[in-house]
């Protein structure tokens, strides 16, 4: 099934395209060797390497795709892991591989730095599901750094971890990882950001976006990026209101975040993979929608590993069926 | 049975979207269209559509693009940031029209 629906995606994106949007500045900085331990250092030096033996833009993307599918194929690992069959678990990755809202992750070729801080945190997941090894931390941090060197994102990590060490692991090793994983984070939103104002890219806006406008931007965003995952025609249909932010937005946004979580706490005990892949989807969106400015609230991008929540906890559903 | 059936009919219109969606991404003017005729009233896509239209030289399509992304930015909801923003690209790009 997982052959099937990468040999699908093959043919789906590597079809004749060239570069769109923001690609031409990528191209533009990758013509000096870029600072590779740095976050989105990976994904700057692979678009170096690639310009540098001057590779056409199908090459650029076919990386993307194997990237991609590679991600699919770990995901697949960790449906396994979690309790699925190897066909269930194929099923929700062909879901995963096939689904609209990946597109702009992967046909977009300046979105690679995502897909690489998504295979990293999958790698760290699929580690930390087990069976634990001497090795196990130390392929875990390396896993994470790999993502971060992807992008700065893969940080969501240092909460998925945590969640897959409580699903699978006694308690002991996930009270451990999850101390050390808050450690990392408080240390990191310290130094790297210099506080929350930093972290969630507000002070660009500071002078033009009031905080109820802010709160109705990402509200917009948790309701429209879940609706098109949920509803993925939505995201070819014309939409004249796109942009037109209603004063229920955020209430709407709260009550679908609360409905993800209240589902996830009720299915802990009885549906263990259904509240995985609810909290998973939930742990991994909520950072984004913090940190998303208003020009960028929609990008399909945001979703990316919040999907894979999404389908563990189809999985689950299928596995009861 | 039912549930197979469902997933089989999931993954066909996932196929279906995903290819409408990967041909949009295939060059700048087929996203630019895409996003335009998607969001029809947002000022950014329509900046969007008019840069794209310079860049294949079709410079009536540029033209109308621009007034239409003023009359959009001119709409009571957009937000003052994006008015702003939407109003120096269409002054932009105007002025780079009338050179061509």
């Amino acid at each position: 099934m997982v052959w099937v629906a990468a040999l699908i995606v093959v043919v789906l994106y590597l079809q004749p395209a060239t570069w769109v949007y923001e690609d031409l500045t990528w191209l533009q900085m990758a013509t000096a060797e870029p600072v590779f331990w740095a976050p989105r250092g990976l994904a700057r030096w692979s678009w170096w390497w690639q310009q540098v033996h001057g590779q056409p833009y199908l090459a650029f993307r076919a990386v993307s795709v194997a990237v991609f599918v590679t991600s699919g194929y770990v995901l697949w690992h960790l449906g396994r892991r979690l309790g699925l069959s190897a066909r269930v678990s194929g099923v929700i990755v062909a879901l995963w591989l096939l689904h609209p809202l990946q597109v702009e992750t992967v046909a977009y070729a300046a979105q690679r730095g995502e897909l690489i801080a998504g295979l990293g945190v999958l790698v760290a997941c699929r580690v930390a599901s087990g069976p634990i090894r001497w090795w196990s931390p130390v392929a875990i941090v390396a896993a994470l750094v790999f993502g971060w060197l992807g992008k700065e994102s893969a940080v969501v990590g240092l909460l998925l971890v945590p969640l897959i060490c409580w699903a699978c692991q006694g308690w002991r090793w996930a009270l451990g990882v999850t101390t050390v994983s808050a450690a990392i984070i408080a240390g990191g939103v310290a130094w790297q950001f210099g506080g929350l104002a930093g972290l969630v890219n507000v002070e660009i806006y500071a002078d033009r976006v009031t905080w109820w406008q802010w709160v109705q931007y990402q509200a917009a965003a948790v309701n429209l990026l879940l609706g098109w995952a949920i509803w993925p025609t939505m995201a070819i249909t014309p939409d004249p209101d796109i942009d037109r932010l209603s004063v229920l937005s955020p209430v709407a946004g709260l009550v679908s975040l609360a409905i993800l979580g209240a589902v996830a706490l009720w299915a802990w005990r009885a549906h263990r993979l259904i509240a995985v892949g609810l909290l998973w989807c939930l742990l991994a969106f909520v950072p984004r929608f913090v940190v998303q400015t208003p020009r960028s609230y929609l990008n399909a991008h945001q979703f990316y590993v919040p999907l894979m929540g999404l389908v563990l906890a189809a999985g689950g559903v299928i596995k009861h069926d | 049975m039912i549930t197979r059936v469902a997933l089989c009919a999931l993954c066909v219109w996932y196929i279906v979207t995903t290819f409408a969606l990967v041909r949009a991404w295939s060059s700048e003017w087929a996203l630019a269209v895409h996003v335009a005729e998607r969001a029809p009233e947002k000022p950014r896509a329509l900046v969007n559509l008019a840069r794209a239209a310079l860049l294949r030289g079709d410079l009536e399509v540029a033209s109308a693009a621009l007034d239409c992304a003023e009359r959009a930015a001119a709409r009571p909801w957009v937000p003052a940031w994006d008015r702003e923003d939407a109003r120096s690209a269409v002054a932009a790009n105007r002025r780079l029209l009338s050179v061509l």
